[in-house]
């Protein structure tokens, strides 16, 4: 549901009129603009957020629908390692990203944002096996951020912001997605 | 002593505090043709005008709505609260600027705004009955309620048919029927655990939850959309606030004043009466005291800050804190305990799902101690079940990098059941709060130490809540299943009772049978303060109708001249 249906809904459907000021204040949210001026992470090294984009999209690629870079997801967990992390955890954060950049130069003789997708995964996958708990945290972020962001939202999820009602049992469509709120 | 001053400051009743229970006062006495001061600690807060996040999309809240690092430094306590995140740290106070004092573990959630808590609350509404109103009595616990369902089912009926309760009725003589709007339909695997249960057990049923949630129009308020937003304040009115219902029905009487920003300091003693002159109020911004007059007073501040004035209050005539000759107010303290019950995932059901969120739960009302006794516990408890198909939160932990993993995530996953339960704690002298002098917050005013634990008779009724969970579960198809019994922390349910509790006798207790001080008539005490003992429902519901009948015996009481 495009926000033009959402707001088209909402009116129909309010029997106690939303104010205006609410309904201005929503749709003039910004929608993320891709020609904007260059990313500056927050918690990490511009390099380190290079790095950062490329890994948080060997998590979520692209396939039917955009993938976690496309949704901007590194912007999202930079931000979240900034400002949400406790001290401990923020360091700790920097540090796994470090090392794992670091065993991708000893495997592949690059950083992370040069090495094949493949590879990536690849590297991501053996360090979730032998429990890094940086792969733990920065999986964690992803998910959220991917979800909770437009194109995940939207696209990869179920949107259905004002359903209208609730309806206990229904049959699920081919190709149903999973409700992106609970 | 009547200047213009005075006259300006003098009112026929005052409320202290605009959640749920002050709401109801400030609805009934205003109606009841008396000019009514409506005092809030916090700040203004309008209906829909004040939900600034009511509306924005997942992707618009920052952090993914998740708390930063300094919301919780700001806010170590409220920030563990369930629906804490960007969407609703607006409603809930920060710690650091309202401090009180643990004496043990106690989580004390606040929210200072018009409205207070009616605007997160759950919106459970459950009657009791008097399987709960004679238990103390019966079990010579506590003091007896010297009121019984009889007193209050008018009231009851009342307040549901202003407030708007959807769900089932089931005519179980432990959970009285209610005047109920259509409840909210239940999902496959809740309509198939409804019907297996009573084939398993007995004594056992599955409800749809009787919840102030509208499932169609009700009073000019409009049914619900299943947003399942609540806790950000619903534009469409659709579950019951002070903001959208009470607040609005007492503006419209002409005959409220509401002043927030105002903190009440003390009960004002009348030097020749003894009885109640008004109360002085601190301005939060300012400073500023002022005093305001009134014929009665109506403390609704929440149990925990009501008391906390009235211990504030002390004078000649009551040396010990107002309203406290018997010495109990500050003790009895209560919470219900919950986080214990059991969790599984159903296999069956893969073509189905369901459309919407809704705001409302299904319920298992108690079976424990009602018809037969239980060899470990007294009392009972219920439980609060909630299921649904597994989403992208429940899968953010499971192992894989890539595309398969992106699809398991968006994806409708297995069926998942969570049920809680909700337990009746007992009332014990020890638990109480006091006030500290020593420490005292930006107003200069003492803060709280709060003392409390539970009991050897909940942490029976625990392991049996636990052990019952499973049964349930295993019984409605669930596998997988496990069961959870975290240490209960008092005040995480936020179900404060007691402290000021009701009872016959004024040597035993601090309010009479109609909520009035014994020891000061004009005072009433209508919130969480008041109560003698849990029951296992939620309180709300209890609160409006102790309300509603106290405001209107206080109107009649006036009328009469006897206060």
């Amino acid at each position: 549901m495009d926000r033009r249906t959402t707001l088209a809904t909402l009116a129909a459907l309010a029997s106690h009129a939303l104010t205006p000021r609410l309904l201005e204040a929503w749709a003039q949210t910004p929608a993320p603009s891709p020609g904007g001026p260059p990313w500056q992470p927050r918690a990490v090294t511009p390099a380190a957020g290079a790095q950062l984009a490329a890994l948080v999209d060997a998590i979520l690629p692209d396939t039917d629908t955009p993938g976690a870079r496309a949704a901007g997801v590194h912007v999202f967990v930079d931000l979240a390692v900034a400002e949400c992390l406790p001290d401990g955890e923020r360091e700790a954060f920097r540090t796994g990203l470090d090392a794992l950049n670091s065993s991708c130069r000893r495997a592949h003789g690059v950083d992370v944002d040069r090495a094949t997708p493949a590879a990536v995964t690849a590297l991501l996958r053996e360090a979730e096996t032998a429990g890094t708990p940086f792969v733990k945290a920065l999986k964690s972020l992803t998910v959220l951020g991917y979800a909770t962001s437009r194109i995940g939202a939207t696209q990869a999820l179920a949107d259905n912001q004002v359903p209208g009602g609730y309806r206990g049992c229904i049959d699920l469509a081919p190709g149903q997605r999973a409700w992106a709120e609970r | 002593m009547t200047t213009t001053a005075q006259d300006s400051h003098t009112y026929d009743a005052i409320v202290v505090g605009s959640g749920i229970s002050g709401g109801w006062a400030a609805k009934t006495l205003t109606e009841g043709g008396l000019r009514t001061l409506l005092l809030e600690r916090g700040r203004p807060g309008e209906h829909v005008k004040d939900y600034p996040t009511a509306a924005l999309a997942p992707w618009e809240l920052p952090h993914g709505n998740r708390a930063t690092a300094q919301d919780v430094a700001d806010s170590p306590v409220q920030s563990k609260l369930y629906l804490y995140g960007q969407d609703s740290k607006h409603f809930l106070v920060k710690d650091v600027e309202h401090p009180y004092n643990q004496v043990k573990p106690f989580q004390w959630f606040r929210g200072y705004h018009v409205g207070g808590r009616s605007l997160l609350w759950a919106r459970h509404c459950f009657r009791w009955s008097d399987l709960d109103f004679t238990a103390n009595a019966r079990e010579g616990v506590g003091i007896d309620w010297p009121i019984r369902y009889a007193d209050i089912e008018k009231w009851y009926d009342l307040v549901e048919r202003f407030i708007g309760v959807s769900g089932e009725n089931a005519g179980l003589p432990q959970l009285p029927d209610g005047q109920l709007l259509p409840p909210f339909e239940m999902n496959c695997v809740e309509a198939n655990l409804k019907a297996k249960l009573p084939q398993v057990f007995g004594d056992r049923i599955l409800i749809a939850s009787r919840c102030a949630v509208l499932s169609q129009p009700h009073n000019g308020r409009g049914a619900c959309q299943a947003r399942n937003r609540c806790h950000r304040g619903c534009p469409y009115g659709a579950y019951f606030s002070s903001n959208s219902s009470t607040l609005p029905a007492a503006a419209a009487t002409g005959r409220l004043t509401l002043r927030p920003f105002s903190i009440v300091h003390s009960v004002i003693c009348d030097p020749n009466t003894g009885r109640a002159a008004g109360v002085r109020v601190i301005d939060t911004q300012t400073h500023a005291t002022t005093d305001y007059f009134a014929r009665v007073v109506f403390l609704n501040a929440s149990a925990l800050a009501t008391t906390g004035i009235l211990l504030n209050s002390a004078c000649r005539q009551h040396p010990n804190g107002f309203g406290n000759s018997s010495g109990v107010l500050g003790h009895y303290l209560m919470d219900h305990h919950a986080a214990v019950g059991a969790q599984g995932v159903h296999p069956g059901f893969a073509d189905k799902y369901y459309s919407g969120r809704r705001s409302t739960s299904v319920y298992v009302p108690r079976f424990r101690n009602v018809s037969t006794r239980h060899d470990g516990f007294t009392r009972g408890y219920a439980y609060e079940v909630y299921t649904g198909r597994a989403g992208w939160k429940d899968h953010a932990d499971a192992p894989g990098i890539g595309a398969d993993f992106k699809a398991s995530l968006t994806k409708p996953g297995p069926w998942t059941l969570w049920m809680e339960g909700y337990g009746e704690t007992l009332p014990r002298h020890e638990n109480r709060v006091s006030l500290n002098r020593d420490k005292r917050d930006q107003w200069g005013l003492p803060t709280l130490d709060i003392d409390m634990t539970y009991g050897p008779n909940e942490i029976a009724m625990r392991l049996d809540m636990a052990e019952q969970a499973e049964a349930i579960t295993r019984a409605g198809g669930f596998e997988k299943v496990s069961t959870f019994n975290e240490t209960p922390i008092p005040g995480a349910v936020i179900h404060e009772m007691g402290t000021a509790r009701m009872g016959a006798d004024p040597k035993q207790s601090v309010v009479n049978r109609f909520n009035q001080l014994h020891d000061a008539p004009n005072v009433f005490v209508t919130d969480g303060a008041c109560m003698a003992s849990t029951a296992c429902q939620n309180p709300s519901l209890t609160y409006m109708a102790l309300t509603a009948r106290a405001a209107t015996f206080a109107i009649d009481a006036l009328k009469r001249g006897e206060l």
